[in-house]
């Protein structure tokens, strides 16, 4: 075998390994998101953590990863992780978005609505039923108690946490 | 959010009188107004208000239930049903309410949505619980709902709306069957067009504290955004979800702009995070 057959074999199976890559790393539908304020990409999802590089605000960034209240983003080639609340979702997704979740269902243009002025059409399937007493009844047999859910919970060793509710953020906090 | 008319709004007005002015006469000292006229009628009117109570509440909210079962009955999967009740009771007794019958289920519908019903009836769809990968992920759905219920944002709206039919004479009060029928009536009105999306957004935040308190991942509710912001049609409609709640990524917006530190600190995949795998599989 040549020394240039080795070198074409070498791409193809690297290409491979690339394509596999790309696909692992990237999700099937990567969010978009747009950079609200000047932010540190971080080697981990931590303020500890050492920086890899900057992004301004208003940059275009690709949510490759999320992790509790972080995403790994790609920002014009560089990665890193970032504070959720350094991104705003809606603006970059909400076209997209409104287009994919209406595609073949509702047919309905405007699918957020923020409280009244729509019909009865959407809600059709589930309220429009023979009422059922009985199964509303029993429901009460499904139920279990504090005890049963207090022993589960050891079971599964969940642990309580103190915490208070948190408030309503600003207006316009996530514009 | 309920719209009134304007004579609707008036009668509300009288209301909200009559119960001021009640609740000043129970006070020690109050002058006794029952002699007048007017306190006649405030006597009348305050029997409607002082009607409301954990009963009441859980009444509607089984008139409001019935069609919606009826449409759509728990799934036969007692393995499920009791798994959703587990976690559901967790997670339901870090809220505050005491006088609630907290009852979950897994409905038979192939469409993606959760419900929660005055009194504590919550439900998921089956379209939805398939959706989920994780005991985190229900906790979160489930603490939604728990909230709501919580936070009374659909039994106020439906207590409301039953003050007005009362004082227009749709309704007297003595008759059950009738007042079921308009409370059902009303309950369905509501799920259809949603509540305020203020109450949707302060269910998102106190269903991840309520989640957190119970030992499960504060930020799960971020996945099932993330996934319902992803639900393509194969999976089940959302339409219904989609019309009543703000767009999944404005709510991971609000959610992650009022998160503090110590919920920060509380998104980490719980123990128990595996077991919903183990409950679908089981027969």
């Amino acid at each position: 075998m040549g020394l240039g057959m080795q070198k074409m074999r070498l791409r193809a199976v690297s290409g491979v390994a690339l394509l596999a890559l790309m696909i692992a790393v990237a999700p099937a539908s990567a969010e978009t998101a747009k950079l609200r304020i000047p932010v540190s990409l971080l080697s981990a999802p931590s303020t500890s953590a050492s920086a890899t590089g900057n992004a301004k605000a208003g940059a275009a960034a690709q949510i490759l990863d999320r992790r509790g209240f972080w995403a790994r983003v790609s920002v014009g080639g560089a990665n890193g992780w970032v504070k959720l609340s350094a991104l705003s979702l809606a603006s970059a997704n909400s076209g997209r978005e409104i287009a994919s979740l209406t595609s073949g269902r509702s047919g309905q243009g405007n699918v957020v609505s923020t409280s009244g002025g729509r019909g009865l059409d959407n809600g059709a399937d589930l309220t429009r039923g023979t009422p059922s007493p009985a199964a509303v009844a029993a429901l009460s047999s499904l139920a279990v108690s504090q005890d049963d859910a207090e022993r589960y919970a050891r079971a599964a060793h969940l642990t309580t946490r103190a915490l208070a509710y948190t408030a309503a953020p600003k207006e316009g906090a996530s514009q | 959010m309920m719209r009134l008319s304007p004579r609707s709004a008036v009668l509300c007005a009288a209301f909200a009188l009559a119960a001021s002015a009640v609740s000043a006469q129970s006070l020690p000292g109050g002058g006794d107004t029952r002699s007048s006229g007017l306190g006649g009628l405030l006597n009348g009117l305050s029997s409607f208000t002082q009607k409301e109570s954990p009963e009441e509440e859980a009444r509607s909210g089984e008139d409001i239930a019935a069609p919606v079962l009826g449409a759509a009955p728990p799934w036969k999967n007692s393995t499920v049903q009791r798994y959703v009740n587990l976690v559901g009771r967790r997670v339901a007794d870090q809220a505050e309410r005491r006088d609630v019958a907290w009852r979950f289920a897994v409905i038979d519908s192939p469409s993606i949505n959760a419900m929660a019903f005055p009194g504590g009836i919550v439900v998921v769809t089956r379209g939805l619980y398939a959706l989920l990968d994780t005991e985190d992920e229900l906790a979160a759905v489930l603490g939604h709902e728990i909230a709501h219920v919580n936070r009374k944002h659909q039994w106020k709206v439906i207590r409301q709306q039953k003050l007005v039919a009362l004082a227009e004479g749709r309704i007297t009060g003595k008759d059950a069957s009738k007042t079921s029928k308009l409370v059902a009536d009303l309950g369905a009105k509501l799920i259809a067009r949603g509540l305020d999306k203020s109450a949707e957004f302060e269910a998102d935040r106190d269903g991840a504290v309520l989640a957190a308190r119970a030992g499960y991942d504060s930020s799960a509710l971020i996945s099932v955004m993330q996934k319902l912001s992803r639900v393509t049609s194969d999976q089940g409609d959302a339409s219904l979800l989609f019309a009543t709640h703000p767009a999944p990524a404005q709510r991971i917006e609000q959610l992650v702009a009022a998160a503090s530190p110590e919920l920060e600190v509380a998104a980490v995949p719980s123990p128990a995070a595996a077991r919903l795998k183990s409950a679908h599989s089981a027969p």
